[in-house]
């Protein structure tokens, strides 16, 4: 590293100053919209941090389990295989959302904190928000209907 | 060239105690008899620099080196310029530069650090800043970036402990309150934050940058955007989330669904009005002028 530190870190490509959205916003995209939205946001805004590549495919490994485990879930109701009333499932789906934004938010709540620490913004999340909640919520429900 | 050299010095004694516009117009009169003067390039690009008149520093810092002004002085300089107006390659060459000529230069290594922050370099980022301190632990220079890149974002201990020893520098009043004031603001204490910031802008009042974060500051203290002050009291947007969800399963799980959809209505209209609330205000501001 000693050596590192005297070397040039910034040549090789355009560089720019980290971004970020306010990352508790996310909490909305992973309630209305589900693990979908909340990973393409997510992912994004880890990439506008310079998280590194592994914690990076951290995050899309856990966010690709957690849809395998809620599509399971999802598909044992829906085949009477868990015994939990059809209507829950609309619950189910928000709560694997949910639980994906809090890992998404711990891994994602220091480097944000220390993006504000040197003067970064927070980008606007609404239109990008709304996006990913309807491609996601059309993506859910195909899914749903498949397994019906 | 008595009188030469007495221009020079009032020149020196106004570079000194900061007044960068008289400063300037000193220099301008002295200039035709001293245009060769590297000195007094570098002492024009670093009024305008201060002055945020970037792209005239530039090219003034960049003359005084031509005519022979120190580069060890001006490169730090150059290197914050690039910083401020965001030409990051450029400013890792200028701190670089600087390093190569003066490699136990203490400030240039903090600089440079805040530079890998700003461009999410976070290990460089850090492994600098404590390089910095190492060579010396007392600069106010130094424990300012240190405070600001790992003080703000640590907890506790660690937190106290770089503000202590920040408080304790001999960096001026002014930089003091203004770190003190980001220290406030990103804790989300608003009201606190304002003061130290309304306190900076007293003791200088032509700085336009505090001008404007005391106008941000208005905005999150209006009485439109309680709701969102009133989310930080409850522990920031994840303690709130949790609150307000637990609410609605709870209701759900003694029996009573309507009420915990009414609820959640209720709930997520408040979260989406702190969403818009700081707009909002901008947009009332922005009308009334």
């Amino acid at each position: 590293m000693q050596g590192d530190l005297y070397s040039p870190s910034l040549q090789d490509h355009a560089v720019t100053k980290t971004k970020s959205y306010n990352i508790s916003g996310l909490f909305l995209v992973a309630f209305f919209g589900g693990i979908i939205g909340v990973t393409v946001l997510g992912i994004r805004n880890a990439q506008w941090l310079r998280l590194e590549k592994k914690l990076i495919q951290l995050l899309v490994a856990i966010s690709v389990i957690l849809f395998i485990c809620k599509t399971f879930v999802v598909y044992a109701i829906s085949t009477g295989m868990l015994n939990i009333a059809d209507s829950n499932v609309d619950n189910i789906v928000k709560a694997f959302g949910v639980l994906c934004f809090i890992f998404y938010y711990f891994m994602l709540k220091k480097p944000f904190k220390e993006h504000l620490a040197v003067g970064g913004n927070t980008e606007v999340l609404y239109k990008q928000g709304l996006l990913w909640v309807l491609i996601s919520v059309v993506i859910e429900v195909i899914l749903i209907q498949m397994m019906a | 060239m008595e009188e030469k050299s007495l221009s020079m010095e009032t020149i020196e004694y106004y570079f000194q105690i900061q007044r960068y516009e008289h400063t300037i117009k000193l220099i301008k009169e002295a200039m035709n008899e001293q245009i060769e003067n590297g000195r007094l390039w570098y002492m024009l690009g670093f009024s305008h620099y201060q002055l945020n008149d970037y792209d005239v520093a530039e090219e003034q810092l960049i003359e005084s080196m031509r005519l022979g002004m120190n580069r060890a002085v001006v490169f730090p300089i150059l290197g914050h310029l690039y910083l401020e107006t965001e030409r990051f390659q450029k400013a890792e060459e200028a701190f670089l530069e600087t390093l190569r000529l003066n490699p136990t230069d203490v400030r240039t290594h903090a600089s440079y650090a805040f530079l890998m922050a700003k461009a999410g370099q976070r290990k460089k980022a850090k492994a600098l800043i404590y390089k910095a301190l190492e060579l010396d632990p007392e600069d106010a220079h130094v424990l300012r970036y240190y405070l600001r890149l790992e003080g703000l974002t640590s907890k506790g201990k660690q937190q106290m402990t770089a503000l202590e020893q920040y408080m304790n520098s001999s960096d001026s009043e002014l930089a003091k309150l203004i770190q003190l004031g980001v220290l406030a603001s990103l804790q989300d204490r608003v009201a606190e934050a304002k003061e130290h910031f309304r306190q900076a802008f007293l003791l200088n009042p032509e700085d336009k940058k505090l001008l404007a974060i005391l106008e941000e500051m208005d905005i999150q203290n209006h009485p439109l955007s309680a709701p969102n002050r009133l989310i930080m009291k409850f522990g920031g947007p994840l303690v709130f989330w949790v609150i307000g969800l637990g609410v609605m399963f709870l209701l759900q799980a003694v029996g009573f669904p309507t009420l915990a959809a009414i609820w959640l209505l209720v709930y997520m209209l408040f979260v989406i009005y702190t969403w818009i609330s700081l707009p909002i205000v901008r947009l009332i501001r922005k009308i009334r002028r």
